[in-house]
């Protein structure tokens, strides 16, 4: 049985379910059919109903994904077929072309210049905005350039206008560019396939009629996304095509049995009044479906922040004047600066052809929906490949974050035995000690980054100054610094202790370059990046000489950070391998029987005298699972039981399960729970949910962390909830909800211990007089105050959980006496920094 | 050469959001003045107001930027708000000690705002130059 799993599409719910395999210790392979990851989710500007922002929440997950050394991003490709049964499939994916070695490529976009063959309309911008014929495809990882056969003069001729050798070539310094590139097939052994292929518009007849693709200033919604991003072609500025500012957007949401798209209109029509509180703004639709309260409360913000919303079943265009459109509707009429259509959804191609090639059942859409009740809405007819996300059926956000999470429990539960036996060793390395008190001895070393550092400044006199800095032992000018060459070469020499290193940006390099560096043998704390092209060179192209005294600057002030810079090892924190869930109802009763299948210990408790009582147990499905619990060692229930108190943290909790019988002390590392009944204890044996710090809501639902990509977490580490401890839903969806927070758990307790970064608070007992001003604010609440004898009197502290302590620095800047701090961003690395922009003392 | 007085910037910039945003404005080769020196944190949260007070008592900049996560997107839950309450007290602060209002700005700006960044970071430029030189610079 193989410990790895392929999944098909890189959106939202397919790089969840990778996330949560990877942390349940799976070897992952994620086919994507663009160049570049994260689905509809990377085009979208804000996420309802919440209103984030959907870059800034899935950048941060994608470069976790893509420098995880377990798992393979297989972009551009396609899967062609999949031999073998459930524990061992062959899946055969063909690699499209992209005439560029993403292994050598650096993205340094020297070549984007010299191609002479521009204009080619974006794709990830549906046509909107223009790259040259070598190109990214989005401003997303993989961020590797490709090249569009179908406009390359030399692969159409074999000429690049009158030259031999294409100039993308000549100027392409880590020789990445491969004409003869051919389609290849590769084939991966793998236990199980999660198939998370997504939604598209529908494009019909409908919105043709409705002026779309005839009239200038009609489109869809997703291309209305790429306009309000700040990343896509009118960087954020809702522009037409012929640059004027639209002051009146009408949307039109088509009948859609999914409330994605009538949210999805609620949503751009807030995001454009965010932007222009003058805009006139309508939001007309055939039928409002709001399925859920929190869709509820977003409409009604909406409703009271300016927007119309007119219902109408019979709306008709007309081309209006400057590019203008006419609506008419119920024997009204509306001028539209700018008119957009919401269609209602269908599967992607790639479903659609993978359904095909597969031979999987779908629906009359095309989605691998399946209403009869007698089918897991995860399962297909194939045992061991599973669905989830939007390919499934429409959906939003966070419900396809939680069949990501559910689809990777039961991956996992089939694939258990073969848990990490696939992972990458951890590379050996040979650290060099380094004592704070030693002399630092740095070595700077200097991207040229083809044009982008070297060509927008005077490198020689940024070398000659990073020179003369204080520590700075030697200085060297590498083409590419995260080809790790330079680095891991002179760091070897062991005549090192620091390392500053002038190139991009640490957001997207920081990972590699730490590698580098330990591989050379420094540790990895003990490395500084100076970002000088993302926040020098590219910013201020335009002016050589004042980029050059910036770089300057840059560089003394990453010197001065970099010789305070302190070695610091990773956090380990052992786990207890075991769960108690809380309430045995359908969520429950899932994620204890996922947790029982994948091999981990799960204490399930619940008030009444038997699990099948309640009438929402009397189903077949949940009294299947509740068989199937019965026969599972792994899984001790508790009926007639209530929880009393819960002590410890993340990793390693104790708690009381009190019975008429007699008290029952259990250690597990994580708890769910279930149910929003209340399953406290009588009161002298403590409370549960004021020990875990959970809140409920006004209507009793319990009250979780921030975030769509959260929806089963709460702001306590370790602890999740499911079904209806969340909200009111039903059966089928409450055993998703249990099996995903299955996953979460299992990412936890399959561990023997967590490891972390030791970036986190450290209290200074000297400094520290137990004021407590830091406790309440610490959005993790990771810090106590404890008292203790000192010299016969009592002397108060902060102690700092750090198990919990998510190195945010709130407690660091509340703080009066410099009585705490993050490692790795003390407060005199600030101040350093701070100092030497001028340069002076 | 014009030896037009440029005033010193120091940004505060979380690593989740605006840092970012700084990030995109560079990969979209928007410009914006060399005078702006950004510094990463971890969260607007982690900014302790004695920085901010110290660079413009000490005469280390002309004018000190903070920047975050919009409300609801901290990657933190709400480590924004408390450099929210923060920018109320330095505020304050400012002007207990002589220091115009316009020498401190908290912004909001997302992953994929590079263009306000920038926007952000010319128009402090502008009025820091209106304003002249920080009066604790020597």
């Amino acid at each position: 049985m193989k410990g790895s799993v392929l999944i098909v599409g890189a959106g939202p719910a397919g790089m969840r379910a990778a996330a949560e395999l990877i942390n349940q210790g799976f070897k992952v392979i994620l086919v994507e059919e663009k160049p570049t990851i994260g689905g509809k989710m990377a085009q979208i500007d804000k996420m309802f109903p919440s209103n984030e922002c959907s870059t800034c929440t899935i950048l941060p997950r994608m470069l976790e994904l893509t420098s995880n050394p377990n798992m393979t991003v297989v972009a551009f490709a396609e899967v062609k077929g999949i031999d073998g049964e459930a524990g061992d499939f062959k899946v055969k994916v063909l690699k499209k072309p992209r005439y560029v070695d993403p292994m050598k490529c650096t993205a340094c976009t020297d070549c984007f210049p010299v191609c002479p063959v521009g204009g080619i309309p974006m794709e990830f911008n549906f046509g909107r905005g223009a790259h040259k014929a070598i190109y990214f495809y989005s401003p997303f990882p993989p961020r590797k350039a490709l090249i569009d056969p179908e406009k390359c003069t030399y692969i159409l001729e074999g000429k690049c206008g009158d030259k031999e050798v294409p100039p993308c070539v000549e100027v392409c310094e880590p020789e990445a560019i491969v004409f003869g590139q051919k389609p290849a097939e590769v084939e991966f052994n793998v236990g199980a396939v999660i198939l998370a292929t997504g939604m598209d518009e529908m494009k019909t007849e409908a919105l043709e009629a409705l002026g779309y693709g005839k009239l200038p200033n009609v489109l869809t919604a997703l291309e209305y996304e790429r306009l309000l991003s700040g990343l896509g072609p009118t960087g954020g500025v809702v522009k037409r095509d012929d640059k004027k500012e639209p002051r009146s957007i009408a949307w039109y949401v088509l009948s859609n049995p999914s409330p994605t798209g009538f949210m999805t209109a609620v949503a751009e029509a807030m995001g454009t009044i965010e932007r222009n509180p003058d805009a006139s703004v309508s939001v007309f639709y055939e039928d409002i479906n709001l399925a859920r309260d929190d869709y509820a409360n977003f409409y009604h913000r909406a409703k009271e922040s300016n927007i119309n919303f007119i219902k109408t079943d019979c709306i008709s265009v007309a081309e209006g004047e400057d590019g203008n459109v006419d609506l008419t509707y119920d024997k009204e009429s509306f001028h539209a600066e700018m008119f957009v259509l919401v269609p209602p959804y269908a599967p992607t191609e790639g479903t659609l052809k993978l359904s095909k090639t597969l031979g999987l059942e779908v629906d009359e859409w095309g989605f691998y929906s399946k209403k009869t009740d007698d089918t897991h809405p995860i399962h297909t007819a194939k045992e061991g490949i599973f669905v989830c996300g939007s390919a499934q059926e429409p959906k939003g956000i966070d419900d396809s974050i939680i069949q990501a999470c559910s689809a990777a429990s039961h991956a996992a539960a089939l694939l258990a035995p073969s848990r990490r036996t696939e992972l990458v060793p951890p590379p050996e390395k040979d650290i060099l000690p380094v004592k704070p008190g030693d002399e630092p001895a740095t070595l700077a070393v200097i991207c040229r980054c083809g044009v982008n550092i070297a060509g927008l400044l005077d490198l020689d006199e940024l070398v000659d100054y990073t020179k003369s800095l204080p520590h700075v032992k030697h200085v060297e000018v590498t083409p590419f610094g995260c080809d790790g060459v330079a680095i891991r070469e002179h760091l070897k020499t062991k005549d090192y202790n620091r390392l500053i290193i002038g190139g991009c940006s640490p957001k997207t390099h920081e990972d590699l370059f730490s590698l580098h560096t330990e591989m050379g043998g420094l540790n990895r704390y003990l490395m500084e990046i100076v970002n000088l092209r993302n926040h020098c060179t590219w910013v201020h192209s335009t002016d050589k000489p004042k980029a050059t005294e910036k770089a300057k600057t840059l560089m003394r002030m990453g010197e001065s950070r970099a010789a305070l810079l302190e070695s610091l090892d990773d956090i380990h924190v052992t786990v207890t391998p075991a769960c108690l869930v809380i309430g045995g109802n359908p969520s429950g009763i899932a994620c204890a029987l996922k947790l029982g299948q994948a091999g981990l210990d799960v204490y399930l408790v619940d008030k009444e005298t038997d699990l099948g009582k309640t009438k929402e147990n009397q189903n077949r499905f949940v009294e299947k699972m509740i068989v199937e619990l019965n026969s599972n060692d792994k899984v001790k229930v508790r009926t007639e039981a209530k929880v009393g108190r819960v002590e410890g943290f993340v990793g390693n909790f104790r708690a009381e399960i009190v019975k008429n019988s007699g008290n029952e002390s259990i250690d597990i590392g994580s708890v769910v729970v279930a149910t929003s009944g209340d399953m406290r204890a009588e009161s002298d044996n403590g409370d549960f949910e004021k020990d875990l710090l959970l809140q409920r809501d006004d209507k009793n639902f319990f009250i979780g962390m921030l975030g769509i990509l959260n929806p089963l977490d709460f702001n306590t580490d370790g602890v999740f909830k499911c079904g209806s401890a969340r909200k009111a839903m039903g059966i089928l969806d409450a055993i998703i909800d249990g099996e995903g927070t299955a996953s979460r758990v299992a990412g936890i307790i399959s561990k023997q211990e967590l490891v972390k970064s030791p970036a986190i608070s450290v209290v200074v007992d000297e400094k520290c007089d137990g004021c407590a001003y830091c406790i309440e604010p610490c959005p993790a609440q990771a810090l106590t105050l404890i008292e203790y004898m000192q010299k016969d009197s009592v002397k108060k502290t902060v102690e700092a959980n750090e198990a919990i302590c998510r190195g945010c620095g709130v407690c660091m800047a509340t703080c009066p006496k410099e009585g705490i701090f993050v490692r790795h961003f003390k407060p005199e690395y600030f101040e350093v920094l701070i100092n030497s922009v001028t340069g002076s003392e | 050469m014009s030896n037009e007085y440029e005033p010193i910037i120091i940004a505060f910039c979380c690593n989740w959001c605006s840092y970012a945003a700084a990030d995109s404005a560079g990969t979209a080769r928007l410009q914006y003045p060399s005078n702006v020196h950004i510094i990463r944190c971890m969260c607007s949260g982690m900014v302790h107001p004695n920085y901010v007070m110290n660079a413009l008592t000490q005469g280390r900049a002309d004018g000190i930027l903070m920047c975050g996560c919009h409300i609801g997107d901290c990657h933190y839950q709400d480590g924004n708000k408390r450099a929210e309450k923060r920018a109320e007290a330095i505020t304050l602060m400012l002007e207990d000690f002589g220091l115009e209002e316009e020498r401190f700005r908290l912004e909001w700006i997302s992953a994929s705002e590079g263009p306000k960044f920038v926007e952000v970071a010319r128009e402090m430029t502008r009025a820091l130059k209106e304003l002249g030189p920080n009066p604790y610079k020597t």
